[in-house]
């Protein structure tokens, strides 16, 4: 978590555009691993990233800045925006489709030893609110009263709602068959 | 491997966003401060002087009244202030917020405004209340504390003048802080402005938008405003300043950051700038 960061984000903020190339810059590839673990496809991915940056921009008003950086609340639009593609990039379509998409030969597969597969995919199962929190603390490595800053809850509810998705997680990782979201054993 | 962003998906990307940035209109505590140095348009962005019971006199200027004394307290974090019971036409707030120690805090309004983010720093400036609207909110970094003050205010924009001629003249119609769409309707046919030789007078509306525009009509797209910024890096405009008849010239009003090295008239002659004027 850089200064250069909330720097970059004032500066942008006032109407500085090539300080917000520096925000992106700084925060592009995240984002764009996360989306990874998110979506199907590289170009969806790619669409998501974009997305988040154009959702940065558009509600900067409401970005909630966590020690100095503007990534926390990144990770989380873009969990959101992820969890529901069409709708959340509808808003962006015409641009998203003006943007060059490379014909990927990789398999989003192939990119996700960011994290195992396994674990991968058992985050598409949480419910979105746990994503969020896992995301931040468990994948990105913020710490719990930040992550609950960036949510907005306090931080003995992040606490109590992490355990709980802890052991979801546990549970869909070692389970044969995938448990569904808030579903009981 | 790990996976990086495509590099020429983001470099389109990223050339979106920096010319969506630069588009887009600048927030209150931004948008003047291109034309100190050269002249101040009347009425805006000079939030210092809002203390006093009137702004700015003349047509289209503010009459704002305290209502009420301001409330004040020292916040730490984001918190929400109770303005108290709302007094009889009050429709504003005059705000004004210190750091007491390093870290930002934000005005919240169309967009955030930083309001400080240093210890020490102050700034202060009259903002619109929504109908009912009793709290009012600062945005801030966690731990950071700050002083503010917050007091009712009734805000009235005064009536334009208009001349001999059939021209309209005054103060751009804003929200109180300088806020709002620049429709036309919203810009008289001259524009209150200060000139570098501090008289008072009036632009012509036309002018303004060619100086704004960095010597020519409105961009068309981000992709040419941001060339545009390119190319007339290191230049000023300069635009006649007249009486309220719109005849009589008085001075003249440059736009340019101060830092301008070369004036450019609108006849397409220059001279050299003396201290970005």
């Amino acid at each position: 978590m850089s200064t250069d960061d909330a720097a970059s984000w004032a500066a942008a903020c006032a109407g500085d555009g090539e300080a917000f190339g520096r925000v992106f810059d700084e925060h592009r590839n995240r984002v764009f691993r996360h989306a990874l673990r998110l979506v199907d496809t590289v170009a969806d991915a790619e669409d998501v990233t974009a997305a988040a940056f154009l959702e940065l921009w558009r509600r900067r008003g409401d970005v909630r800045i966590v020690e100095g950086s503007v990534l926390p609340w990144l990770l989380v639009t873009t969990s959101n925006v992820a969890r529901n593609l069409r709708r959340s990039t509808l808003r962006y379509r015409r641009l998203l489709d003006r943007l060059p998409h490379t014909e990927h030969a990789l398999d989003p597969a192939d990119y996700l030893d960011v994290i195992s597969p396994g674990l991968a995919a058992a985050l598409k199962r949480l419910p979105t609110r746990d994503v969020e929190l896992v995301t931040l603390v468990i994948v990105e490595d913020v710490s719990l009263a930040d992550a609950a800053t960036v949510l907005g809850i306090s931080p003995g509810a992040a606490k109590v709602r992490l355990h709980r998705a802890r052991q979801r997680l546990r549970a869909q990782l070692t389970s044969p068959t995938p448990v569904p979201a808030g579903g009981t054993r | 491997m790990i996976a990086v962003l495509d590099q020429p998906f983001a470099a389109a990307l990223r050339d979106e966003l920096v010319a969506r940035v630069t588009a887009a209109p600048k927030p209150w505590w931004r948008r003047r401060p291109v034309l100190i140095g050269a002249g101040v348009l009347v009425g805006l962005g000079s939030a210092g002087a809002a203390a006093a019971a009137s702004l700015h006199a003349g047509p289209g200027g503010w009459d704002v009244v305290a209502l009420a004394p301001p409330v004040t307290a020292t916040l730490t974090g984001t918190q929400t202030v109770d303005l108290g019971a709302r007094p009889e036409g009050a429709n504003a707030v005059q705000i004004d917020v210190t750091c007491v120690t390093p870290g930002q805090v934000w005005v919240v309004v169309d967009v955030a405004a930083a309001a400080c983010d240093a210890a020490g720093q102050t700034s202060g400036s009259p903002f619109d209340l929504a109908p009912g609207q009793t709290t009012w909110t600062f945005t801030a970094d966690p731990g950071v504390t700050y002083r503010v003050s917050v007091g009712y205010r009734s805000a009235q924009q005064q009536p334009w003048g208009v001349n001999a001629n059939g021209q309209s003249y005054g103060q751009e119609k804003s929200s109180v802080n300088g806020f709002g769409p620049r429709t036309a309707a919203n810009i008289p046919d001259l524009v209150a402005v200060t000139a570098t030789n501090d008289r008072d007078g009036y632009v012509r509306a036309a002018d303004m938008s060619w100086a704004e525009n960095g010597g020519g009509p409105q961009p068309t797209s981000p992709a040419e405003a941001l060339a545009r910024q390119a190319a007339n890096v290191g230049k000023g405009w300069a635009i006649p300043v007249d009486e309220s008849d719109g005849k009589t010239q008085v001075g003249e009003f440059v736009v340019g950051d101060g830092n301008a090295g070369t004036i450019v008239y609108q006849d397409g002659h220059t001279r050299p700038a003396v201290g970005g004027r």
